[in-house]
């Protein structure tokens, strides 16, 4: 190699460092527009690369379209929504940076969070350092514990795991119980709530067996849940071991009843469990399909029609999100944070495409369905649980 | 004009560009990014004793940095210990675990090394996430105490970008006097030829044993910052890949270097995050940056400008750095 | 305890096949190929799209895979191994980490975030014997495993191109001096291995599922299997794949299925803390 070329090389990469780096500065402020007319920045932190793209994509879409939306029909008090996305990539350093990047850049006046728990807690100082509006996807139970700048979109782990242990135990009258989780904060998390629920309600958890995230065989699991004289499976996990779990129960022949966690009815989860997904319970958020509601019909054929694929819970609840955003904003009439936490505190009863909302305190949702996978469709409705 | 007067004139333009960094920055988000690069430096720096002078490839470098984090979050949520006390023990806790890896590590090299590495990380990752009794598990430590001196206690970005540069100097401090001992020369010596320098009477077992911890220490110290800093961590965050990151900062930056590795860090913090705008594509275009700097500037950037590391030893007036490859022979 | 054997056997070759893959590269230039799992994701993503989108017959989709990725092992080595070629390991190490990241978010982009299930020939047929259920895709993987075992002994040895890609592995000035062209051999060698990735990547997808994460975690696997084997050696590999698997299924079932991963990295070290050159490899000569 040339040294010249090498040198010429380098330079050009020092001087695209130098030159973003000097750029960086210039992008955040609205200079020239009148601040009356000046669009409102909300930002959100998703996953748009790594594997947890999946749930990443539902948010995203979700979110596009409640802006594009409010955008065509005027936007808040006269006011266009611009939407700033930034990576989380499915790690904590990156979801800081992004989060900083948002409040700091980019300016917003509001932020729709990062997918995992995790993410969450690590982002929760900036947030209350910051003062800024947060919506929260993250289920974890202890997550707004002292985070008053949070409000969450989804019902939290508690509730789920409490009404899975019910259903098991009350519902489909099985008292031993096999627990099989996914290791990260989710399953584990998910695994604690759900062991104290069944001995609350008088059972008895046999087996507690977990996963990692990458594992791709779950003989053994299932082998020893079903050794310990399990009668039903309740599954805390993410798309591609739920399925998994789900396919080698049918293939094994252990053919347990599974309870599994709100992915459990994700149409990528049912997608690659095939089959095998047909019986399968899942506790989770309510599903849009499920909702007689016209309104809620018609926005899933939109959304549907949109992106060639159908929504799920994270988009429901992403587009209500930005809905209730909206509203928070009209109704304190600024976009001032403090106005905007007090008004998101007075949602009651809010009819979204997925949950009803009513935020008493940041925990905005307080519905789970219990559903029966049916041809390949979380479709079946067993019962509703509100707290 | 005298040589030695332009010199120092560098060194002040050079402090003051340094020093004027968190003013300059448009906005807290910059200086974020500017701290957290200052403890990837420390890291980085550590990684270069075993890899760069030593020759040794170690992907342990993120399970070091994690056993520091852990050890101040530990001392601090659980047991309530100031930061001061617990900084250094996690400097220390992480140099045991570098003995603890170092010692089988003796008899391993090139390809069984760095698989040994990389499974101690994974093994370490593990202990962490579900260790729950312990370490909190994999929800991770939260509420860790920030930093306070004498009533003092740092809150902004810009007072944090201080208080680290004080600690990369003294980590800079520190590696070039080990360079410039006799230690940091029979790390040389083993690098070049393990058996020659066996011969001329080095202490291999010490020599290779001690820059593991030494590596690891400067890891752990900056887990420990890194921990306080940003009051939360979480399993997730140590984790091969992350080791990896580590490893290509000090690759780009220069092995073997004292530069390089600190040029390196504030490089691949820096990059990723310019390439935002990139959405879903940056990753991929990063990749490709990776193969196209290991294609063109292989023997890293120091040693692209500095030839046969004129720079360096410009700087410092010393004979310090070397232009080959590290690379000992697999 | 049979299932268990059998899922850890078919993992097991499943690592043994990523091995391979690395070995073979290994022993030829001494360079661990870190995007060797990506390259099963490719096979797998390419067989997948030819039999779910374009409809085509299943074995015609492997054989078009195993076909389209020997020309990209050919890309892949003119790009990322042949300019680098007299570069120290560890550089050439970093530029395959480099590939399998831009390889890994390029296929997310490509066929997007959403994992894909894509059956193999014998659909979801299970085998049952004496009350014992086995997958029959496991058995294939085990077979096709052995076959191509089987298939590149005779390749290497008694096969004019595989000598010369042996004889060029072994030493490559000596191979020069015999009139053997080196650099071709080495292309070979790159495109043999990732060839052997297809393969890998067809018969796992339906344990995998095909995202674009798949190869991540599985070439560390590979990897670790084929050091525990003793790195270079291909009985080494094989055998280190099949044990690996086996430990970790039998670790999940007997010992917790929370430390798995780490148990067999535990039993990888003190492996090599007592035969540091793996259970196959070559005796240390050198070394002080």
């Amino acid at each position: 190699m040339q040294r010249k070329t090498v040198k010429s090389f380098s330079l050009a990469i020092a001087t695209l460092l130098i030159v973003s780096l000097s750029g960086c500065g210039s992008n955040g402020s609205n200079s020239g527009v009148s601040a009356d007319k000046a669009p409102i920045r909300i930002g959100q932190a998703t996953a748009l690369t790594s594997e947890y793209t999946v749930v990443g994509q539902y948010l995203s879409n979700g979110t596009k379209m409640a802006v594009d939306e409010i955008n065509a029909a005027g936007g808040i008090s006269g006011r266009k929504i611009q939407l700033v996305q930034e990576d989380s990539a499915n790690t904590n350093p990156a979801a800081v940076n992004a989060i900083n990047k948002l409040i700091d850049s980019d300016n917003v006046v509001a932020i729709m969070g990062p997918d995992l728990s995790t993410q969450n807690f690590a982002v929760a100082p900036i947030i209350n350092k910051a003062k800024i509006p947060f919506t929260v996807q993250g289920t974890n139970a202890k997550l707004l514990d002292g985070n008053s700048w949070f409000f969450r979109l989804r019902p939290d782990d508690g509730l789920a795991a409490k009404t899975a242990a019910k259903f098991a135990i009350e519902g489909l009258k099985k008292k031993k119980i096999g627990v099989t989780h996914d290791s990260d904060e989710f399953g584990v998390g998910g695994r604690d709530l759900i062991v104290k629920a069944v001995q609350d309600l008088g059972g008895t958890v046999v087996g507690e067996e977990s996963y990692n995230s990458n594992d791709k065989d779950l003989t053994a699991i299932l082998t020893n849940i079903k050794n310990k004289g399990a009668e039903v499976i309740i599954d805390w996990g993410h798309p591609s071991q739920s399925a998994t779990l789900q396919r080698q129960n049918k293939q094994l022949g252990i053919n347990l009843p599974i309870i599994g966690s709100p992915g459990m009815g994700m149409p990528a989860t049912i997608q690659l469990a095939g089959d095998a997904a047909n019986g399968t319970y899942v506790v989770g958020d309510p599903v849009p399909s499920l909702n007689p509601d016209p309104k809620v019909q018609a926005w899933v054929k939109k959304y549907t029609d949109l992106y060639k694929a159908a929504p799920d819970f994270h988009s429901a609840s992403a587009y209500d999100g930005i809905y209730m955003l909206k509203m928070a904003i009209e109704k304190a009439g600024s976009t001032d944070a403090t106005a905007i936490q007090k008004a998101l505190l007075t949602i009651k009863d809010y009819q979204g495409m997925g949950n009803t909302f009513t935020f008493t305190d940041g925990n905005g949702a307080h519905m789970v369905m219990i559903t029966q996978i049916e041809n390949g469709q979380n479709n079946k409705l067993i019962q509703t649980v509100k707290l | 004009m005298n040589k030695k007067v332009l010199r120092y004139l560098v060194f002040i333009l050079l402090a003051a560009v340094i020093l004027s960094i968190p003013g300059v920055m448009p906005n807290n988000y910059y200086r974020g990014l500017a701290n957290l690069s200052l403890i990837y430096v420390i890291v980085a720096l550590g990684l270069n004793f075993i890899y760069g002078y030593t020759g040794y490839i170690s992907f342990a470098q993120a399970a070091f940095f994690g056993i520091g984090a852990y050890t101040t979050a530990l001392l601090g949520v659980d047991h309530h210990i100031s930061f001061w006390l617990a900084l250094p023990l996690s400097g220390i806790m992480a140099s045991l675990f570098g003995v603890l890896i170092g010692i089988p590590s003796l008899k391993l090299t090139g390809h069984y090394l760095a698989m040994a590495t990389i499974g101690f990380g994974i093994i370490v990752q593990m202990l962490m996430q579900n260790w729950t009794s312990f370490t909190h598990g994999a929800t991770g430590v939260g509420n860790i105490p920030g930093i306070s001196l004498g009533g003092f206690t740092i809150s902004s970005a810009s007072q944090y970008y201080y208080f680290l540069l004080f600690f990369v100097v003294l980590s800079i401090l520190v590696t070039w006097s080990i360079e410039h001992s006799n230690l940091g020369r029979s790390f040389k010596a083993v690098r070049e030829d393990e058996i020659a320098a066996a011969t001329s009477g080095i202490n291999l077992t010490f020599t290779k044993v001690f820059s593991f911890a030494l590596s690891a220490f400067f890891a752990g110290i900056a887990g420990g910052l890194y921990a306080s800093m940003s009051a939360y961590i979480s399993p997730d965050t140590f984790s091969f890949d992350q080791s990896i990151v580590f490893f290509t900062m000090v690759l780009i930056g220069g092995a073997g270097t004292m530069l390089g590795p600190v040029i390196g860090a504030i490089l691949l913090t820096f990059v990723p995050e310019l390439l935002r705008f990139m959405k879903e594509y940056y990753m991929a275009l990063f990749g490709i940056g990776i193969v196209l700097i290991m294609i063109f500037i292989p023997q890293g950037i120091v040693n692209v400008f500095a030839k046969d590391g004129q720079f360096a030893e410009w700087i410092t007036a010393k004979r310090t750095a070397r232009v080959e490859s590290p690379q000992k022979d697999l | 305890m049979i299932q268990l054997l059998i899922s850890g056997l078919a993992m097991g070759s499943i690592y043994a096949l990523v091995a391979l893959g690395i070995v073979v590269i290994a022993n030829a230039v001494n360079v661990v190929n870190f995007a060797q799992g990506e390259n099963v994701m490719l096979g797998a993503y390419v067989a997948a799209t030819l039999t779910l989108t374009l409809h085509l017959p299943i074995l015609a989709a492997y054989a078009i895979s195993i076909i389209l990725l020997a020309l990209y092992g050919y890309i892949f080595q003119k790009v990322a191994y042949y300019p680098l070629r007299k570069k120290p390991f560890i550089t050439v190490v970093v530029a395959t980490i480099g590939v399998s990241m831009f390889l890994k978010n390029a296929a997310r982009i490509v066929w997007g975030p959403q994992p894909i299930y894509f059956a193999g020939p014998f659909g979801e047929s299970m085998i049952r014997v004496g009350g014992v259920s086995i997958n029959a895709q496991n058995i294939l993987i085990i077979v096709v495993t052995l076959a191509l075992v089987v298939f590149q002994h005779f390749f290497f040895a008694k096969t004019s191109l595989g000598r010369q890609m042996q004889a060029t592995a072994q030493d490559q000035e000596a191979a020069t001096l015999m009139g053997i062209k080196v650099s071709r051999m080495i292309a070979f060698t790159f495109i043999y291995s990732s060839m052997l990735a297809a393969a890998a990547g067809v018969l796992l997808a339906p344990i995998f599922y095909v995202s674009a994460d798949m190869g991540a975690n599985l070439g560390l696997k590979a990897f670790a299997a084929s050091i525990i084997g003793g790195f270079g050696s291909v009985p080494g590999a094989i055998l280190g794949g099949l044990f690996l698997g086996v430990l970790e299924i039998f670790a999940a079932a007997y010992v917790s299925s929370l430390y798995k991963d780490a148990f067999a990295f535990i039993v990888l070290i003190l492996i090599l803390a007592f035969m540091p050159r793996g259970l196959f490899g070559e005796k240390i000569s050198t070394k002080v």
